[in-house]
């Protein structure tokens, strides 16, 4: 019969396709080489995956790997070989998904803390505990606090940052940064009252302060996410974080404290000392601004206090050679309090995780536990910095690193980032200056008291997300008057807050108990 | 099967003068059904097999057990999306950005196709065609950038148009800039279309139009427009289909707490409260949601075309 | 031709407005083009940008020292010139009979079509069917993915309706089978909505990010969007982490779109003789 021919015909066409497209497809571990295998041992390639855009890591693993490889053979760890992959960005959640539904998980990849939850939840992940026990140079550079958030129902699934003990190595690296010299021009000193910062911001606005006879400069400029945590903070809250009421913690935004910050911020606003434009700014306009010279003051990290230590603060250095951005301390509110938010100590890099499918995970932990030896036999240095003397060099006087080779080039070698595994914040190699103002932010911190993500936070995510910044910022720009903030705590507990509060005392209850 | 055999064998006369006409009539059309024969293969293979995931809608979907293993919740997630206060909001957004788009944006491009074949010297054309399709080669992030920095506060472009806050932040004219910067966007790029039905329409019309002294307002009116009526006719119908997909891209890049209430649809909020959250099954039925609407849409469309005398999908 | 006062008025205001169109249309190319040739600072400054400030080739460098962009140029091509040929070939195979309309179920068979339009299983069940198919890791995924869409078999098939049925017929009283008729005397008819769906397969290819990024994991295999996508988040990284590198990242961004723009934009001009009203009808005629 035709029709059967012709089914069958069309079935025999497709199948060819699809049999010769996969077969370039099998191709995909490197083979064990003449390193790794020795006597009835044999090599097992764990596949890494991170969410890292480093474009120059090459496919074969570069010089790195094979450096890697003979070290770890010097230190007496054999059989064991890598593969990392690459992905990057909001997709990278969407292809971890895939991998895990399709039950081709890798074997340690990078995971976010609320994909985590889940997948600890379904069985895709297996707890770390055995194998840390016989890892000490990881419970070393991990602190204690840091395992919190890993931790589900007594045990560990997921390998946190650690980082190293100097004090600039602190998570919190964020506080209002300031143009020194438009202060200097107009004979002010740092603000440290939030009386004093008004007055600041005032100038900045009506006084000229980069002496170029043009009324175009804007005080406290933001974006779209900015929501004024130094502010808050000199009313003793920050809105996003748990603190403590009463032995009971609760969300700084339904605390009392919101209307005062918030009548402030409205008040400034209105004055013209907050840029007009915060609500639809992203980071690339707010730099604009301030690369520009006409932001005054913003929110920003220590790195830009440092004229290298971003490509903003790089690119107003060379437009205006006598610029200077400057870490402030944390303004005093009314009250007396201050403080800049804490930093999440976990959220340095990402997590994680081990798949339940793993081979061998004790081998593997070998080699993790090998990369955190900061010590000369250990690989912390190699992995993060390449070879000493051709990539870095190392002060001892200073405890500072030099890097000779830029971090793309280390990357094409195979080095750093894509195959840090355990990540160890390390900022020996950042300049005095960002040291200093890392000291600065640190000094006053108002802490969160719960960091963990909660179920009912994944069921309304919109509570923060949504609701709480439409509030936010239509109070500052005056669209709503302060007294609305009213309803938004009503609607806040109505839209799910209450289960979110309840959730969350209770977990921090049960972690404070130990 | 063998069953059915026997019967052939039994009677092996008769019925062939019965199955005479569909004989016929697969004789006469057998050739076109072995063209049709591939595109539908795939289509079982490549769209059809995979929509037994549509059941994530009604189960509690666990990437472990896979879309079979998972269990089954009934209509829990379309129960949970019909309580939230904010789908009712996002729905009516996208329903009035929707229409607005549809309104607007559908006839731009068949008025600027008509527009360009009105310009005789080709050349001109040509550039003018090709600079007008740039835009939609752009990312809304680059464009939404450009959007942002012509609309701030300080911006020249607000005084000259006379308006004291940028329209990103006014929720009285933020779907009017939704609407005009898509325009911008989408709109050479959907001439394409429909030049290629202009290009397809015979020469000899025009030629007996200009003969009877039609003038150009004449033979657009009464040969171009008649002509192209169909693609224009079947382009709406299925642009209904996709009624309450408006946009993401855009208005994800462009909305802020200010503009929220007139600008969360229903593509924005599913990403927020499904897709960023791993909730696979939510987001499944709100999306599944979306088709039964615009499957019925479309078939509302496509009847009324045909009572308009169109040919319509079939 | 008619030299009327209304229609010359009407010729030059039209002229004028797509003039204006025109200008408003380049602005936004032409500014990625402006940022892409101007040094990091000033790319970082924003603004306007008619024209380069501080002309400079870094950020084109910066790209083009990339180990893998050839590579990807190469797997973008593949994928975009056999895709968008085997597209076509399937697209109009399916669309000839659907627009015949004596087909037996043609309803229920454009009714099949048209279903995939509006429903879809998703992304989960796409990726295991495409696992269970062999295609993951492999360039062939994008382009099956892309191989027939609902829509383009729908346009394509009304776009053959609107052809005059007597040429089929004489050709069918000569004898001709129906499948010698398609390629032979239907296909070189369709070439305004071929050029225009080879335009939209291609488009739709060569920008491909996420099948490439979701289907293909080999460094080999990175395709054009996938790698300057990766460039681009780099840039951003490495400044986030205080790792800043010597280009800006706002120049080099301009600099991969332009790089990736050109391509794709160079094949219109080469489409447009297909869209040259009435040629074709004529040609056959005659």
């Amino acid at each position: 019969m035709k029709t059967k021919w012709t089914l069958f015909g069309g079935v025999l066409a497709l199948a060819s396709l699809t049999a010769a497209a996969g077969c370039g497809s099998d191709a995909d571990a490197p083979k064990a080489d003449a390193n790794g295998t020795k006597g009835e041992e044999k090599t097992i390639t764990y596949q890494f995956m991170r969410n890292l855009s480093a474009e120059t890591y090459p496919a074969d693993g570069g010089e790195a790997r094979t450096e890697i490889l003979s070290r770890l053979e010097k230190a007496g760890i054999r059989g064991f070989d890598y593969k990392v992959t690459l992905a990057s960005g909001d997709d990278y959640n969407t292809k971890l998904n895939l991998l895990a539904t399709s039950g081709t998980l890798p074997d340690f990849f990078d995971i976010d803390a609320k994909t985590l939850a889940r997948f600890v939840d379904q069985g895709l992940i297996q707890p770390l505990d055995d194998y840390l026990k016989q890892a000490p140079n990881l419970m070393k550079v991990v602190p204690k606090s840091n395992w919190d958030q890993v931790t589900f129902n007594g045990k560990i699934y997921a390998l946190p940052n650690g980082k190293r003990p100097e004090p600039f190595n602190l998570p919190s690296v964020t506080g209002l940064v300031v143009r020194q010299d438009w202060l200097d021009n107009l004979g002010m000193k740092q603000p440290t009252t939030l009386d004093e910062l008004h007055e600041v911001l005032k100038a900045f606005v009506t006084k000229d302060p980069d002496k170029n006879g043009k009324n175009d400069t804007v005080g406290l400029t933001g974006m779209k996410d900015s929501s004024f945590q130094p502010i808050f903070g000199a009313y003793g809250i920050i809105p996003t974080f748990w603190l403590e009421r009463d032995g009971q913690i609760k969300k700084g935004l339904v605390l009392p404290e919101m209307k005062e910050a918030l009548t402030l911020l409205q008040q400034w606003y209105k004055e013209g000392l907050i840029d007009h434009d915060f609500p639809i700014m992203e980071t690339k306009q707010m730099e604009e601004k301030i690369v520009n010279s006409i932001a005054g003051m913003f929110e920003g990290s220590s790195f830009y206090t440092e004229k290298s230590g971003n490509s903003a603060s790089l690119a107003l250095n060379k437009l205006n050679p006598k610029s200077q951005l400057n870490m402030l301390e944390a303004p005093i509110g009314p009250g007396g309090k201050r403080g800049y938010p804490e930093g999440n100590a976990v959220a340095a890099a990402p997590l994680r995780a081990l798949s339940a499918k793993a081979p061998n995970p004790a081998k593997l932990f070998e080699y993790l536990n090998w990369t955190a030896d900061t010590e000369d036999t250990g690989g912390s240095m190699l992995v993060s910095f390449g070879k000493e003397g051709t990539d870095y060099t190392f002060d001892k006087a200073t405890n500072s690193i030099d890097l000779i080779t830029p971090y793309a080039d280390l990357y094409k070698k195979g080095f750093s980032n894509p195959i840090r595994m355990v990540y160890i914040t390390d900022r020996r190699s950042a300049k005095p200056e960002i040291r200093h103002s890392v000291d600065i932010v640190n000094k006053t911190l108002i802490i969160n008291q719960l960091w963990n993500s909660l179920p009912a936070e994944v069921d309304y995510p919109d509570l923060e997300k949504k609701l709480w910044r439409e509030y936010l910022v239509k109070i500052v720009t005056g669209v709503w008057s302060v007294d609305k903030y009213d309803e938004f705590i009503q609607k806040y507990y109505a839209q799910g807050g209450k289960e979110v509060e309840k959730q969350a005392n209770e977990l921090w209850k049960s972690l404070n108990k130990k | 099967m063998s069953a059915t055999d026997s019967t052939f064998a039994a009677k092996p006369q008769k019925p062939l003068v019965r199955r005479h006409p569909m004989l016929k009539e697969w004789n006469k059309h057998k050739y076109y059904f072995v063209l049709l024969f591939p595109g539908l293969l795939y289509f079982l293979l490549i769209h059809y097999w995979p929509m037994y995931g549509i059941t994530i809608a009604f189960k509690d979907f666990k990437l472990m057990e896979g879309i079979t293993g998972s269990n089954w919740v009934g209509l829990k997630w379309f129960k949970i999306l019909f309580a939230a206060p904010d789908f009712w909001t996002a729905l009516s957004n996208t329903i009035i950005i929707s229409f607005y788009k549809l309104v607007f944006n559908f006839p731009a491009p068949i008025l600027l196709a008509l527009l360009l074949n009105e310009v005789y010297h080709s050349g001109f054309k040509r550039i003018i065609q090709t600079v007008v399709y740039f835009p939609h080669f752009l990312s809304w992030v680059i464009l939404g950038g450009i959007l942002i920095s012509l609309f701030s506060t300080d911006s020249g472009l607000l005084k000259l148009l006379g308006l004291s806050i940028s329209p990103l932040m006014d929720p009285g004219k933020f779907r009017a800039l939704l609407v005009l910067s898509e325009l911008w966007k989408e709109v050479g790029w959907g001439t394409i279309i429909y030049l290629a039905a202009i290009a397809g329409i015979n020469p000899d019309l025009y030629d007996a139009g200009k003969i009877d002294g039609a003038s150009r307002l004449q033979l657009i009116r009464y040969i171009t427009l008649p002509s192209i009526a169909s693609t224009i006719v079947v382009l709406l119908i299925l642009r209904t289909g996709h009624i309450l997909h408006v946009g993401f891209d855009q208005i994800f890049i462009l909305y802020n707490p200010l503009v929220y209430s007139v600008s969360d649809v229903l593509d924005t909020y599913v990403y927020r409260v499904g897709i960023t959250m791993g909730r696979y099954s939510f987001a499944t039925a709100a999306g599944l949601f979306q088709s039964v609407v615009g499957l019925i849409l479309l078939l509302f469309t496509n009847r009324v075309a045909k009572r308009l005398g169109e040919e319509g999908l079939w | 031709m008619d030299k009327s006062i209304g229609s010359r008025f009407f010729s030059a205001a039209n002229h004028t407005f797509l003039v204006l169109l025109g200008v408003m249309m380049m602005y936004p190319l032409w500014r990625e083009i402006s940022l892409s040739f101007s040094s990091k600072e000033e790319a970082l400054r924003g603004g306007l940008f008619l024209w380069p400030k501080h002309f400079t080739l870094d950020a084109y460098r910066s790209i083009l020292k990339s180990d893998y962009i050839w590579t990807a140029y190469g797997n973008s091509l593949f994928i975009t010139i056999v895709g968008t040929v085997l597209a076509l070939f399937f697209t109009s195979c399916t669309a000839y009979p659907l627009a015949k309309r004596t087909l037996p179920f043609k309803k229920v068979f454009v009714s099949f079509v048209l279903f995939t339009m509006i429903f879809s299983g998703g992304l989960i069940p796409t990726y295991l069917v495409m696992k269970e198919l062999h295609l993951i890791n492999s360039l062939w995924a994008v382009i099956v993915l892309h191989l027939v869409s609902a829509f383009n078999v729908i346009i394509m098939m009304n776009f053959i309706r609107t052809l005059p049925e007597e040429l089929e017929e004489s050709a069918m009283m000569d004898g001709a089978n129906p499948i010698r008729i398609f390629f032979v005397i239907i296909l070189p008819l369709c070439k305004p909505v071929l050029a225009t769906l080879a335009l939209w397969i291609a488009v739709g290819l060569w920008n491909n990010f996420f099948h490439s990024f979701i289907y293909l994991n080999d460094k080999s295999l990175m395709t054009l969007p996938v790698l300057l996508r990766l460039i681009i988040a780099g840039q951003k990284e490495a400044d986030q982490l205080g790792e800043a590198i010597e280009t800006s990242s706002e120049s080099v961004i301009a600099a991969t779109i332009v790089i990736s723009l050109l391509p794709i934009l160079s094949v219109y001009p080469f489409l447009q003789k297909y869209f040259i009203k009435g040629t074709l009808l004529g040609s056959v005629k005659a």
